[in-house]
């Protein structure tokens, strides 16, 4: 019977400590904010008639192999060289990010976009765009995820 | 059935004559049958091997990565890939390309034919880098296109043993229709041949012992 009792008790103790560290590996990565100071968290769908109006240029932050998989069509690759912490106030000096590839024009509207909403890359490099002078900054919080998911057009 | 204006002489060579056929018929579809099986069991191999030669392929470009653009086996190994694949590919359209799957076997034709002409040009890339975003973003497409051949053949894959399950189907169908054939035809030539032969039926008290 104690046998029974101490096998249960170690059962449960391993099972709680999977669970916390289960738990502590989903908040590892944390999700993005909701908004972006300075610019515009917007959805697909309005990603989607940019695209279609051409209203914007698009820069896809995710690894440039990934770019290649699928991307939005007509979407810049900017691969994001990320080391900083996924917080609001990260260290940009850490990353690195191909501010060339932006448009000349600071007035130009500009959708940044990564994965999806853990995808901090694009959240990083949006705010890094406002902080370089780009007045019209956009930002699919969604991702790519999102666009694939709803089946709209790649390339 | 019976046969009435037949004598039993013509009965028997009916019969025989008849039971031939349906024998040699019944060989004939076994035969067909045993066929599309062994062709099925060819079409599997084959599919098999594509996938194992496209699995090769994508292996050598990774490596190509790897080294930088700089081994010679590897370039040997995606080129020994493409070539299996190819072969495999025409041997399965010749077995059982039909109207169901013509489209699909295009499709995967020209899917195919673009990826080959990307593997080349990748592998004749003088170096390659992870850190070169046109390199990552090229194997990312050869990646994609990788994954559409792959579901592609999968669904042709589906298809044709769709194609061959059907036709053994067709074919045990038409064997057992034969035997039960066979079987109408001796059972009424037997019976047959006892009453309207003798001209009258015993009756059924006469073989009583008195």
């Amino acid at each position: 019977m104690k046998l029974i009792q101490r096998t249960s008790t170690i059962l449960v103790v391993a099972f709680l400590l999977c669970m916390a560290s289960t738990l502590a590996l989903a908040q590892e990565k944390p999700s993005t904010p909701n908004s972006l100071p300075g610019g515009k968290a917007i959805s697909v769908e309005k990603a989607k008639q940019l695209v279609d109006s051409k209203g914007a240029f698009f820069f896809d932050t995710r690894s440039a192999v990934n770019f290649g998989k699928g991307h939005i069509p007509g979407a810049t690759s900017v691969s994001y060289r990320e080391k900083s912490d996924y917080k609001v106030d990260f260290d940009a000096s850490q990353d690195q990010l191909d501010l060339s590839k932006l448009p000349a024009d600071k007035a130009a509207n500009l959708v940044f976009y990564s994965d999806g909403p853990k995808g901090w890359k694009s959240y990083k490099a949006a705010v890094i765009a406002i902080k370089n002078g780009y007045t019209s900054v956009m930002w699919m919080r969604d991702g790519s995820a999102a666009w694939f998911a709803k089946g709209y057009p790649t390339e | 059935m019976s046969f009435p204006t037949l004598t039993i002489r013509g009965k028997l060579i009916f019969t025989s004559v008849t039971s031939l056929g349906l024998v040699a018929a019944l060989i004939f579809s076994g035969w067909v049958g045993f066929l599309h099986d062994e062709d099925m069991k060819r079409v599997n191999a084959l599919l098999d091997n594509q996938a194992i030669s496209l699995q090769l392929t994508l292996r050598a470009i990774n490596e190509l990565v790897v080294t930088e653009g700089t081994s010679t086996a590897s370039k040997e190994m995606a080129q020994k890939g493409l070539a299996d694949f190819s072969q495999a590919l025409d041997e399965i359209e010749a077995m059982v390309s039909n109207d169901q799957t013509r489209d699909d076997f295009k499709k995967l034709h020209e899917e195919w034919d673009d990826f080959s002409q990307d593997v080349k040009q990748f592998a004749a890339r003088r170096s390659i880098s992870i850190s070169d975003d046109e390199d990552m973003v090229a194997l990312g497409r050869l990646t994609r296109k990788a994954e559409a051949i792959d579901e592609d053949v999968n669904t042709i894959a589906t298809a044709t043993r769709q194609i061959v399950q059907t036709v053994l189907r067709t074919t045990a169908g038409v064997i057992i229709a034969l035997m039960v054939l066979m079987s109408a035809v001796l059972v009424a030539s037997l019976s047959g041949s006892t009453a309207p032969s003798t001209g009258r039926s015993m009756p059924a008290s006469s073989t009583r012992p008195n």
